[in-house]
């Protein structure tokens, strides 16, 4: 039997055969995932940030599975993709569309060219399965007790997106913030500082940690990491093992020169052996194009090398078995545990912090935002009022590191939508600007006894000059103009309780637990018929 | 009714403007032909009615001794518009455009170095410059946008004539610039009563929070000791009645095509309250801007010079 994915050979014009090897098409592939992750993150453009969202984002596993789970169509459609990718080619998903994966490609890229090793790790046979799939279990287990807590912490795709919005943000602000200082030096206004949003000691450093954890074990021992803590890879691991196309070595072929096992970044390549762990192997094809006797095969196939030949029958049966078993075992999964979660997410909503966080429009409500939410943070770096923060423990045992909206620090911005547009599990639904200026994200709390308008006898109304729907307005009584709430037309954007100068908040926005539609702003209108009336005619001047 | 500006019309209006700049530097300046009127005979404000912003200007500015008796060759002017809303022109929440455009025009005419214009917006900056069309305005004329929502520009300024307000950081422009040209928009306010002149220099510093804390009438008047502008430019074109500052109805906004200028705060907001139908004393940082001698608010003893350009 031929290999079906053999080599390309392209002619060129020249005449000369050119080989195109696979592992370079996968690292180009890598690399564009990459670009467009990066334009994803750093919200490059608002436009094309959106586009990702909607587009790329949502084909990342923990997010496509939380969304599934949430009951979004394109969720589960997105999620059987993606365990029908691997259940074909096997790790395809960390080869190409985990960002983490690709990051730590980078690392190994640099490592080859510059580390004293030369990317040759020294215990290339290693494995710790009992760690790896202890991690998975733990957060199946937690997931289905109604806790995101292992998948906000763990999912790779949150990871490089925590990278991103808290530590190469932050230092891009401070670049652009010199550069403006450069610029106005000589005069030149052509770029607006920014102030980069505050930062919170203990995600950062969590965050920096988890960066030199992922960057040495990659720089040092290639896909380690993935081979070790990752849940994804556990979790496609095993559809992996028996995936139709696998690499194999042929060992009437194979001289065991051992190039393949040093160069492989998951060490999983044993030649001595004539084997290849295909539980651990990222498919990056290095190993098929370093082999001197093209050994290495990525064939469509039944067999297990060393396995003895059977009956091709039933070996065919033997694999529509395994699908179909996997996939009755996924929705067995599926519909045992949704029932669990549910009741077990009632207890686990109970210890959320005190007040409420207030969660973003679209998310429906906190119950729906902190279970369906995997701490990506895109939401947050495309924020442009910096409102959205990172919280740590604001959702209890349900999730953390989730996002929710801090009213002492900034507010939601009527004419804005942003991150409804880019939340890649469906945490934050996509909402037009119209639906999110009547969505109300909280309520409105006005006490009189802390006003300074009622307890100094003087006007203030920082309030009502703010609010975009006149939910706070202001009356004037003896010519000072009291503020007023219409507490129907609230949408809970927080922008009073921003400005509010009084000590503690004389008004403030409680969390509303389920978001609801408001009523439509609120407009004061006198009862003269001419609405210029009082203002004389219009062609004199009243002085 | 306004008339829409369609690429015709642009152009147009451009070819005209181009035309008017070309004669201007025949004739060396519009400016010096309204020159010729004798000093003693300068108005304390000019108020001007039906026509378009920029007309408007024209009108006003050349009545009152044309744009070098306040900017001189060489200076730097800044120009505060009121730009604090992400919202378009036809909200009448910021000022027109046009406006702002065409003093930015005046001043490089009268041969101004530089010509800054910023605002502290309430909303995101950079967005309320681009919503207003206030940016295109002013590069297009020439001058040049400053960010006006960071911190690092404002400078800490005491007040020793301030009853609350003893010191407060404020825009560097502002103290820096030889020329402050303020062009506030005549509007509803909900917190104030009204938004005019005075009101409008509160996006000229970074904490307004403390001036509502403190008082916000008395504040914005104790602002005024920093520094007066040199040239007041009240914006009538569209003044919102109603539900402001920022958010009003559709008709809670009407079109008046009045312009008023001044150099004296005071009086320009005392003029622009009796437009809208109130009496200054009303509005009580008028009523503290007149007590405290920053501005004369007592209309009948002003020379007012009034101009309407329909009749």
């Amino acid at each position: 039997m031929t290999n079906p994915v053999q080599e390309r050979q392209v002619k060129e014009k020249t005449g000369r055969t050119v080989n195109i090897r696979k592992a370079t098409i996968r690292a180009v592939s890598a690399a564009v995932m990459m670009v467009l992750f990066i334009l994803f993150f750093m919200d490059v453009h608002p436009a094309s940030t959106g586009f990702l969202g909607q587009t790329m984002a949502g084909f990342q596993f923990f997010p496509a599975l939380a969304g599934a789970v949430s009951g979004s169509t394109k969720a589960i459609l997105l999620f059987t993709l993606l365990l029908l990718l691997s259940m074909v080619f096997g790790r395809i998903y960390c080869a190409v569309l985990c960002p983490l994966g690709i990051f730590q490609d980078m690392m190994i890229f640099l490592s080859r060219r510059y580390g004293k090793r030369k990317g040759i790790y020294p215990n290339p046979l290693k494995a710790y399965p009992f760690l790896w799939y202890a991690i998975l279990i733990l957060t199946a287990l937690l997931f289905f007790a109604g806790s995101l807590i292992p998948i906000n912490v763990m999912d790779p795709f949150s990871i490089f997106g925590r990278f991103c919005t808290l530590l190469i943000l932050p230092v891009l602000s401070v670049m652009n913030n010199l550069l403006v200082s450069i610029a106005e030096h000589f005069h030149l206004f052509i770029l607006t500082p920014v102030t980069p949003g505050p930062v919170f000691w203990s995600l950062f450093l969590l965050t920096y940690a988890w960066l030199i954890m992922v960057v040495s074990m990659a720089f040092y021992h290639g896909r380690l990491y993935c081979n070790t803590l990752c849940p994804v890879g556990a979790f496609f691991s095993l559809f992996s093992r028996k995936a139709l196309f696998r690499f194999t070595i042929d060992e009437k072929l194979c001289t065991a020169c051992g190039k393949c096992r040093r160069i492989c970044r998951a060490g999983c390549a044993d030649p001595v052996a004539g084997k290849i762990d295909l539980s651990r192997c990222v498919a990056c094809f290095d190993c098929m194009d370093v082999c001197p006797e093209k050994a290495i095969g990525y064939r469509a196939t039944t067999l297990s090398p060393g396995e003895l030949p059977q009956n091709p029958m039933k070996k065919r049966l033997q694999k529509r078995t395994f699908l179909l078993s996997s996939l009755a075992a996924g929705a067995g999964i599926m519909a045992l545990g949704l029932p669990l979660r549910t009741a077990l997410a009632r207890i686990t909503s109970k210890t959320l912090a005190l007040p409420f966080p207030v969660t973003p429009p679209g998310s429906l409500g906190i119950d729906h935002f902190s279970q369906t939410c995997v701490a990506c943070l895109a939401c947050v770096s495309v924020c442009p009022e910096k409102v959205l923060l990172p919280g740590l423990t604001d959702y209890g045992l349900a999730g953390i590191i989730q996002p929710g909206l801090d009213f002492n620090r900034s507010r939601c911005a009527y004419t804005c939508h942003a991150c409804t547009r880019v939340c890649p599990s469906g945490a934050i639904l996509p909402i037009s600007l119209m639906e999110k200026q009547r969505t109300r994200i909280g309520r409105v709390v006005f006490e009189e006894k802390r006003c300074l308008v009622y307890t100094h006898k003087r006007d203030c109304g920082a309030c009502a000059e703010v609010c975009p729907t006149h939910a706070v307005h202001t009356i004037k009584e003896n010519n000072i103009h009291h503020p007023r709430l219409k507490p129907d037309a609230c949408i809970g954007c927080g922008a009073c309780q921003l400005v509010c100068p009084v000590t503690p908040k004389a008004i403030y926005v409680e969390a509303a637990r389920v978001h609801e539609t408001a009523a439509p702003a609120y407009f004061q209108k006198q009862k003269s018929k001419s609405p210029a009336e009082g203002m004389g005619p219009e062609d004199e001047f009243p002085f | 009714m306004e008339t829409r500006d369609t690429r015709r019309t642009f152009l147009k209006k451009s070819l005209t403007l181009s035309t008017v700049a070309a004669g201007t530097m025949i004739f060396r300046g519009i400016d010096t032909l309204w020159g010729q009127i004798s000093p003693e005979a300068l108005p304390d404000l000019v108020a001007v009615k039906n026509g378009e912003p920029a007309a408007m200007f024209d009108a006003a500015i050349a009545r009152a001794g044309g744009m070098p008796r306040f900017v001189q060759r060489g200076q730097t002017v800044v120009i505060k518009p009121n730009i604090g809303w992400n919202r378009p022109p036809e909200t009448g929440a910021n000022t027109h455009p046009e406006l702002v455009k065409r003093i930015v025009a005046h001043c490089l005419d009268a041969g101004a170095k530089k010509v800054y214009v910023f605002d502290h917006a309430v909303d995101k900056g950079p967005k309320c410059y681009k919503k207003s069309g206030i940016e295109f305005a002013v590069k297009s004329a020439g001058g040049i946008m400053v960010p006006g929502s960071h911190k690092k520009y404002f400078q800490k300024v005491d007040i020793p004539d301030g009853e609350e307000l003893k010191s407060t950081r404020v825009h560097e422009l502002i103290l820096e610039s030889d020329v402050y040209i303020n062009v506030p928009v005549l509007k509803h306010h909900s917190s104030s009563g009204l938004t005019l002149a005075m009101k409008n220099q509160m996006g000229v510093v970074w904490n307004r929070g403390y001036y509502h804390l403190k008082g916000l009438h008395r504040c914005i008047a104790d602002f005024c000791h920093v520094r007066k502008p040199d040239l007041n430019v009240m914006d009538g074109y569209r003044i919102t009645l109603r539900n402001g500052p920022s958010r009003a109805d559709k008709d809670d906004v009407v079109i008046r095509k009045t312009l008023l200028l001044s150099s004296d705060i005071v009086a320009i907001d005392a003029a622009a309250a009796r437009i809208f139908g109130k009496n200054p004393e009303e509005i009580n940082h008028i009523l503290y801007g007149h007590q405290t001698g920053i501005g004369n608010m007592d209309l009948s003893s002003l020379n007012i010079e009034k101009i309407n350009l329909t009749g």
